[in-house]
Order: structure tokens, then C-alpha cells, then sequence
């Protein structure tokens, strides 16, 4: 079952290309890697899923809901995690995990808790004291804290030094293996290779490849088919020529 | 309503600074209303007017047959600029209201909540309203107080005439809130709107001023709010007719466009 559903989406900005015809789905359970150089289209196609942008053509949905039309609907289960974490300096992370988890039903403090001394973060501190990482770290709770259904992650570990990074995709194997559905982004083809379930590739706003991760990790196998030709590694091909 | 609450939170302390700093200003200005009344202080002011062209005094909102020892006009001159600095005030509030987010990047927290744009425009625009009102409750008390210290206004003279004043600089304020909120939803950052308040502000308070000095151009007023709310034309002729349509029109059709501008705008980060 397609929890997330992308079509031929599509956005200009004036008359710069944002994304164009990008299509991929997100099944039940799954942890896609979404993965291209900068300025490839990650953060567009994101943006267009959470409704901060509008795309120009195409469209998306997250568990049947338009993610135009029915933004507010789908964001009462779906966490997100910015690459960039820029939120309310002046409050503390507490403060900070209080206001997010207001925005939804429910009591969800015993999870933010269970999340801060999973992170180790400190949460007394104000925003602006934090590390980057730290800032990341605070993100990932507000974002996890409501247990959504739905996960966006922008660039998740960037700043967040290795056993954090090992927690964090403990923790998404964890909500993959209960039923949620995971749209990783990330520059990191070493993590996705190890966590996810498929990959997609975009490059200059097109999708290259979507490759399943299980024919990937065999190195010198034919593992997809684009055009009708059969393309050894195109997506590693692409990766290598991107750096 | 916690968009509402957070925007009370992030705006409170520089409403408090505004605050403080104009109750002093209010309160300051009204102590010095006593020696007003001296008889040295009236022929002194009697002197410097009669010397001022006419046209000068009117542009400055002052009347050739003024008279300074009635509190009303003493107050009454001082408030219009303290109303100048009010408008500056909440226009910069509008404007930072919806842009300044953006700019700083902290929008990203509210979008990815389960909450509409609709709910954020209004609940950040009442929250303004609030905080402009708390502005004005609390010079309006400082005003009050100051009447009964200085004056012979007794406490239901100093209510009426204090409430008159307020209640028409509200008015105001709302036109320039609406204003405001239209150039935050069109503006791409919050940088450089500090200018852009400025220029609005005190461009509507020239044209004031140029529709009193050239006849011919005496329309302008229209165009100039704080021009209704003077308080020898509001203690006189209160707003007119066409004042008050002219600014509630101005909030309606502000609202509405920054409304839908704001519903369908691509957030810039």
C-alpha cells in the first residue's frame, strides 16, 4: 500500500527548474533514501509535500490526502525534520517540545522524555546555546515525539556525530518495523545502502533511478532497468560522476 | 490558539520597551503641563507663536489662537507625534508579523504543524491587535493618571476625553496593522522593512501636513490617518463620514488580499 504518492510533479522557480515529472511512492513500513547532490530537488520535492511551496504541475498524496488540499489534515500524522534546524531561540527545548507537541492530540511528553534521554539531550538549554547537532537532536524529538505515521526526514544526521546517527536509525528501524513510513533525504549513499528499503535518485530535478537496496548491495549485478535498456549501477554511475 | 500564544511570546518584549518608553514620554509631558499655566510660560509661548508664519503653525498642527493651558490642546499637540511613534510601532509589528518567520527561517516549525495558514494569518494578526491594545490600555491609564495629577479634570471628564483620544488613535492603528500585514505577505524578507515602515508612516503624515499647507491639495488628508485623529479636529468635528470609510475600507480590502496572497505564497527560505 502507497502511504506516499508522487506524480509527475513539477515546479519552476520563475524560470529556474525546481523538479520536473517526479515520481516515486513510499509503501507502508518502508524507509525510502531520497538521495542526490545539492540542488538536485530533495528539499523541493519535501517542500511540495508539506505544502510549503505550491508545485506547478503534477501532484502528491500522503495516505490518499492531496498535500495540497489537505495539508493541515496530513501534518497530524506526519513528523518532520528540517536539514536545516533554524526554531525559536529564546525558548528552551523544553519549551520547544511543549509548544510542537501542543499542535497535536493527545499527551505525548513520556515519549519527548523517553526521546531526550534517548539523545541525550539536555533540555534546559535554550535553542540558540545549542550545537548544531544538538539542534538537530531537538528537531528529530519534536518531529518523533506525536509517533507519527509519517516521517520526512531532510538530511537527518548531518551534525550528529556516529553513535547518534547509530541511535537515530535504530529508532527509524524501530517506527518502520511498527507501520510508519520513512522518505529519508540525504547526501550519505553509505547510510542509505544500510537502512533503507529503496532508494531514489534525482539529479537536476529529474529522478534517475528508484532502485531496491536488496539487488544494490550485490555489486557487479544488472539491477535496473531505465528506457527499456538494462544500466549497470546507474545510480552509482551518477553518484560518482555528481562528486 | 498556540500560534497565538507564541506570537504574544516572541512579540511581548518589544511591545513592553515601546510600552514603557511612550507611558514615560506621556507621563513626562503631562508633568510639564503645571508650569504651562504660569503667566511667565504664556506670554513666553503667546510671543514665540505670534512670530511663526501661520502656515508653519498649521503644518506643525498648531493653531494661530491656541492655548496651551487647556490641557486638551497642551496634550492634545504633544499626542499627535506620540501617535506617529505608535503607528511606526505596530506597522513594524505587521510587517515582521508574517515575513520576519520566513527570514529567520522559524516558519519551517509552524508549516510542518498541523495547522492551516488561515489559522496562523488570523491568530498572528489578533495576536497584534492584542499587543496594540495592550499599548494603548496602559497610556490610556498613564494618561488618566497624569489628567487627575495635573489638572482640574476630574476623573469622569479625564475618562471621557482620554477614551475619545484612544479609542480613535485604535482606529488608526488598525488601518496601519492592515497595511502592514499586506506588505508582510508581499515582501520576500523582513530586511530592510524597517524603511519601508518609515516611508509609509511618515509619508501618510506629510501628506497630512501638505493638505493643510496647499489648499489645493487638501484631499491628501484623506490619505493621511493621522490627520483624522488630531485632537482639536476630534474634540470639534470627530472622524468624518468619509474618513471612516476610507479606512474601514483600507482594513477590509488589506485584510482580505493579504489573506489570499498569504494562502498561496511559496514560503522563502
Amino acid at each position: 500500500m502507497d502511504i506516499i504518492q508522487v506524480t509527475n510533479l513539477k515546479k519552476y522557480y520563475g524560470k529556474h527548474l525546481g523538479i520536473e515529472n517526479v515520481s516515486f511512492s513510499v509503501k507502508k513500513g518502508e524507509i525510502l533514501g531520497f538521495v542526490g547532490p545539492n540542488g538536485a530537488g530533495k528539499s523541493t520535492t519535501i517542500r511540495i509535500l508539506l505544502n510549503f511551496i505550491f508545485p506547478n504541475g503534477g501532484n502528491a498524496t500522503i495516505c490518499g490526502k492531496d498535500v495540497v488540499k489537505e495539508s493541515h489534515e496530513i501534518k497530524k500524522f506526519t513528523g518532520y525534520v528540517p536539514s536545516d534546524v533554524r526554531f525559536y531561540g529564546d525558548m528552551t527545548v523544553k519549551e520547544l517540545i511543549r509548544v510542537s507537541n501542543d499542535f497535536y492530540d493527545g499527551s505525548h511528553d513520556k515519549e519527548a522524555e523517553r526521546l531526550c534521554n534517548l539523545f541525550e539531550l539536555n533540555n534546559s538549554k535554550k535553542f540558540y546555546e545549542l550545537s548544531t547537532g544538538n539542534k538537530k537532536k531537538a528537531a528529530i524529538i519534536c518531529a518523533l515525539a506525536a509517533k507519527p505515521k509519517v516521517l520526512i526526514l531532510d538530511e537527518p544526521t548531518n551534525g550528529l556525530d556516529p553513535m547518534m546517527q547509530k541511535r537515530l536509525f535504530a529508532e527509524l528501524k524501530n517506527q518502520s518495523a511498527n507501520g510508519a513510513s520513512i522518505l529519508l533525504s540525504s547526501h550519505n549513499l553509505g547510510e542509505v545502502q544500510e537502512y533503507c528499503h529503496r532508494v531514489a535518485f534525482i539529479k537536476q530535478g529529474k529522478i534517475l533511478a528508484i532502485t531496491d537496496l536488496k539487488e544494490m548491495r550485490h555489486p557487479h549485478k544488472i539491477i535496473t532497468t531505465i528506457g527499456g535498456k538494462d544500466i549497470i549501477h546507474p545510480s552509482m554511475e551518477f553518484w560518482n560522476k555528481g562528486k | 490558539m498556540n500560534v497565538f500564544r507564541l506570537e504574544l511570546k516572541n512579540t511581548s518584549k518589544s511591545t513592553l520597551k515601546w510600552t514603557i518608553a511612550l507611558c514615560s514620554i506621556a507621563f513626562m509631558l503631562l508633568a510639564f503641563f503645571p508650569s504651562m499655566q504660569t503667566e511667565s510660560m504664556k506670554e513666553l509661548a503667546g510671543a514665540k507663536m505670534e512670530g511663526i508664519d501661520p502656515a508653519l503653525l498649521e503644518a506643525l498642527g498648531l493653531s494661530e489662537l491656541m492655548d496651551f493651558t487647556v490641557i486638551t490642546n497642551y496634550f492634545g499637540y504633544a499626542l499627535q507625534y506620540i501617535t506617529l511613534a505608535i503607528m511606526v510601532f505596530v506597522t513594524q509589528m505587521a510587517v515582521n508579523s508574517l515575513v520576519k518567520e520566513e527570514t529567520e527561517g522559524t516558519i519551517e516549525f509552524l508549516y510542518s504543524k498541523p495547522i492551516s495558514r488561515s489559522e496562523i494569518f488570523i491568530q498572528k494578526v489578533l495576536a497584534n491587535i492584542l499587543l496594540f491594545l495592550f499599548l494603548l490600555v496602559a497610556l490610556s491609564i498613564i494618561t488618566v493618571v497624569g489628567y487627575l495629577s495635573f489638572s482640574e479634570y476630574n476623573f469622569t471628564e479625564s475618562i471621557k476625553e482620554v477614551g475619545i483620544l484612544y479609542s480613535s488613535i485604535f482606529y488608526v492603528g488598525l488601518i496601519f496593522i492592515s497595511l502592514g500585514t499586506l506588505l508582510s505577505s508581499l515582501l520576500r524578507s523582513s530586511k530592510g522593512s524597517s524603511g519601508v515602515v518609515i516611508a509609509i508612516v511618515f509619508g501618510t503624515f506629510i501628506l497630512g501636513i501638505m493638505s493643510v499647507i496647499v489648499k489645493e491639495l487638501s484631499f491628501l488628508s484623506y490619505f493621511s490617518p493621522m490627520d483624522w485623529v488630531k485632537t482639536q479636529k476630534l474634540m470639534t468635528e470627530g472622524i468624518s463620514r468619509e474618513e471612516w470609510l476610507i479606512g474601514v475600507l483600507t482594513i477590509i480590502i488589506c485584510s482580505l488580499a493579504s489573506y489570499k496572497i498569504y494562502k498561496k505564497r511559496d514560503m522563502h527560505l
